[in-house]
């Protein structure tokens, strides 16, 4: 028992269960990106017509803004290793900043589709081509898919944030922060697919 | 069932139906952390919804007897949706695994609990509130409930006017229970193994919850997402399975079978587990090839991963899809096949002893037997075309679901009941029970097949009267088939209040959980955790 | 307590994860300027270098390359389990779909 409950195991039992979470995010996202393959195979150039109204300039910005945010999770994670727990909770906040910052922008574009009357249903979009309604769908639901996951990433830095000020995440406890960078890092991984796949195929 | 029994004197520990880890009444048991509340909760539930979903079943066969009698066709489609979605998503999806696995996998590792023992409570919770929205959706909105069948085909469940989305996000919800409760088994097989259990010391039972743990996460998501698309289709008109927007529902097929053939072995795995179990103790023999069910298990969780193709034969998808797809159903006959041989071989030469679990385990192979040669019949293309949508599938499926995992958990009830709750059952009553369920199910099923192979379509609210005996007789079986059940679950039910006690190894049970008292006290074994010295369970080759 | 060392992943340094995240914006950079640039087999390029941004992020940021080795191998299986979905999916979608 001693041996077994010790904190370097229960560690590695906790970044089981993330990992094996994270493969079904996985297939989650996955089954979304090959009816996209599925679709852009039947409607090429539909793909192409309807990524027309990507801005490649938004998407470029948010993806560096999401890289950045990447790297000072993972920063934040060895400040609290090496015991800089103050370091680390800015960085925590830098990181939720940078999330927010992503999420406000994607929040822009859909936007500007949306005034445009380019939503899923509206009346502008059923007079398109078929693959053009489809590329829209796919567009709304896996941004929004990633948005939300992104948002969750956001409210469980927030937690994290408040439990390394208290002092309940350190050097020694920190298996609960090493998971939410997992996490995040990985819905950050979801998005180095989806930019390529929606904002540079014109 | 708060019914507490004493411990039975290995250990002076309180069981964990009396430590109710300080506190009371409802809380007692929806807060606990402990897996074996958990399980027993669970099995509590998907006992009572399996009681809805029997009387519903009942309701419609009753309506064959004399069509738009009792009612109407629209309510006839809404009573087997209803029947399906209860059926399958409430009760035989989670079944095993959360009533049984949840209870005995930690004390068959040797350990205290799961990897995640507030995740497990959570997944419970994950569990009552998805079965709530499926409930909703029989009368919330003022709607109708669902009318699509379990299966939720588009673009019929886009335009449906009924409660589909509610079902539905019903359905994710519960997805979250398959997903978690796999993840918390694999990580607790992975790292809470007892010193000295080693992989080929595992019960099989645990084996093929391993098994079935992985199907969990690797194919539940892939239903979540789809039958979120579904919701969205309907609420905000993102029509990617809608062919009216450039849509394709036979992608909807792909996606929804790419989980739901997965989901067959989700049920029947720990099934199979159990017969594992249960065979070898009443055969005193060791299990035949252990290595070779161990595999057999993997493989058909990993073949059965690749064949749902065989759902759609008439969908109208590729032929080349459909020649691949049924190559791959036949298959995963190889590996089931060794496990079947591999239980007659436990058998052969075995020093049987015919208590009311061994009953079950031998109706699980014949009635599994049955159920998986009629669908080899439907995995060979030019028969499918005949009987698929016909009664032909539904005396299949009934037969592999029904008539299979059902006896598995009745043999895992019978089996495991004493180290449960620790009372003894009333035996002759059991098999009295046993007996009146195997007659009432062949009478009911069986003529299925041959309705179907003359002809009659599946879902059907009525029929041509050439069918009428074929349907007479099915539904009289299923009149004996709840008396079968009524007397099973009476005897149980009784045996909680009014059981003797129940030694803490009634059967002779070697794994790990009958080396405890019955019940088992609440940190599983009093005193240290055990250690596997040797090569114990199923280790000795016969 | 050596059981203890193997379960924990060592402390990345600061400098490292910098070096990943500059790499990370150049593959950025180029796989806009290859899309711009209209440059042969573009979705190509814009694929690969997706899965060269993915490959850094999950060996560096979710330090794959320091976990046991059990976790290094499992994750085939979910990749695995995708691609099979996606050739059997297209066993029918290829015949059926073509645009």
């Amino acid at each position: 028992m001693a041996v077994r409950a010790e904190a370097g195991q229960k560690a590695v039992t906790a970044r089981y269960g993330m990992w094996f979470f994270l493969y079904t995010e996985f297939i989650l996202f996955g089954m979304l990106f090959l009816l996209y393959s599925v679709f852009r195979y039947r409607f090429p150039a539909d793909f192409h017509a309807g990524a027309m109204e990507e801005n490649i300039l938004t998407g470029s910005v948010n993806t560096a803004v999401l890289l950045t945010s990447s790297l000072t999770m993972a920063l934040a994670i060895s400040a609290v290793k090496k015991g800089n727990n103050r370091l680390s909770a800015g960085l925590q906040l830098l990181t939720m900043a940078l999330g927010i910052g992503f999420l406000c922008i994607k929040a822009y574009e859909w936007y500007v589709k949306i005034v445009k009357g380019l939503y899923p249903g509206s009346p502008v979009l059923l007079k398109m081509h078929p693959g053009e309604i489809i590329y829209f769908g796919l567009y709304y639901t896996m941004t929004g898919l990633h948005g939300l996951h992104l948002f969750a990433g956001v409210a469980v830095t927030a937690y994290m944030f408040y439990f390394t000020i208290k002092g309940r995440i350190s050097a020694d406890n920190c298996a609960r922060l090493e998971n939410t960078g997992l996490y995040w890092h990985f819905v950050d991984m979801v998005w180095m697919f989806l930019f390529p796949l929606f904002y540079l195929i014109t | 069932m708060g019914e507490g029994g004493e411990g039975e004197g290995i250990g002076k520990d309180k069981s964990y139906l009396e430590n109710a880890g300080g506190r009371s009444g409802i809380a007692a048991w929806m807060l606990s952390t402990d897996h074996k509340r958990i399980g027993v909760m669970y099995l509590a539930a998907l006992m009572s919804f399996f009681g809805v979903g029997v009387v519903l079943g009942l309701v419609l066969r009753l309506n064959m007897l004399h069509p738009g009698a009792i009612m109407n066709a629209q309510q006839y489609n809404e009573t087997f949706s209803l029947h399906g979605v209860i059926m399958l998503f409430l009760v035989i999806i989670p079944g095993i695994p959360a009533a049984f696995g949840n209870f005995f996998l930690p004390i068959m590792l040797g350990a205290r609990d799961v990897a995640f023992p507030r995740l497990n409570r959570l997944t419970w919770w994950i569990y009552l509130t998805g079965a709530a929205i499926v409930l909703a959706s029989i009368f919330l909105n003022n709607v109708n409930p669902p009318d699509t069948g379990w299966t939720f085909y588009v673009p019929y469940s886009i335009r449906s006017q009924t409660n589909v989305s509610l079902a539905a996000l019903g359905v994710f919800v519960l997805g979250f229970t398959s997903i978690l409760t796999g993840l918390n088994f694999v990580t607790t097989i992975h790292t809470m193994r007892a010193r000295g259990m080693t992989w080929f010391r595992l019960p099989l039972f645990a084996w093929t919850l391993y098994a079935t743990g992985w199907v969990q996460m690797l194919a539940t998501p892939v239903l979540a997402i789809t039958l979120l698309l579904v919701v969205l289709g309907r609420n905000f008109g993102i029509g990617l399975f809608n062919p009216a927007r450039g849509g394709d529902p036979i992608m909807y097929e792909h996606s929804f079978w790419t989980y739901s053939h997965p989901a067959v072995y989700i049920m029947v795995l720990p099934a199979m587990g159990i017969i594992s179990e249960v065979i070898p103790v009443f055969a005193r023999k060791a299990i035949f090839g252990y290595k070779f069910i161990v595999f057999a298990a993997l493989a058909i969780a990993g073949v059965g991963y690749a064949v749902w193709g065989h759902h759609m034969f008439v969908s109208g998808m590729s032929d080349n899809a459909r020649v691949v797809f049924s190559f791959l159903t036949f298959l995963v006959a190889v590996p089931t096949g060794v496990k079947v041989f591999n239980w007659v071989a436990t058998l052969y030469k075995g020093s049987i002893r015919m208590d009311v679990p061994l009953y079950w385990a031998v109706t699980f192979i014949f009635l599994f037997s049955i159920g998986g040669l009629s669908g080899l019949i439907m995995g060979a293309l030019a028969p499918n075309i005949d009987v698929h949508g016909t009664y032909f599938i539904a005396a299949h499926i009934h037969y592999v679901v029904f008539g299979s995992v059902g006896p598995a958990i009745f043999a895992g009830l019978h089996y495991w009941f004493p180290k449960m709750f620790g009372k003894m059952y009333n035996q002759r009553r059991a098999k009295l029970g046993w007996l009146i369920f195997f007659i009432g199910f062949n009478v009911l099923y069986f003529p299925m097949f041959i309705l179907g192979l003359k002809g009659m379509p599946r879902r059907w609210f009525d029929y041509p009267p050439r069918f009428h005996t074929g349907q007479v007789i099915a539904t009289v079986g299923s009149w004996i088939l709840a008396a079968g059940l009524i007397i099973i679950f009476g005897n149980l039910i009784g045996a909680l209040f009014k059981g003797e006690k129940a030694p803490a190894d009634p059967w002779g049970g070697r794994t790990l959980e009958w080396q405890t008292s019955s019940p088992p006290p609440a940190e599983n074994f009093s005193g240290a955790l055990p250690v596997m010295e040797e090569a114990g369970y199923g280790a000795e080759e016969a | 307590m050596s059981e203890r060392k193997e379960n924990e992943i060592p402390i990345v340094s600061y400098r490292t994860f910098f070096y990943i995240w500059i790499a990370l914006l150049v593959l950025l950079a180029i796989t806009v300027a290859v899309a711009v640039m209209n440059a042969a087999h573009a979705l190509g390029l814009n694929l690969l270098i997706a899965f060269l941004m993915a490959w850094l992020d999950l060996f560096f940021f979710m330090n794959l390359r320091h976990e046991r080795l059990f976790l290094k191998i499992i994750i085939l299986l979910p990749i695995f389990a995708y691609i099979s979905i996606i050739v059997l999916t297209y066993s029918d979608a290829f015949y059926r779909m073509a645009g």
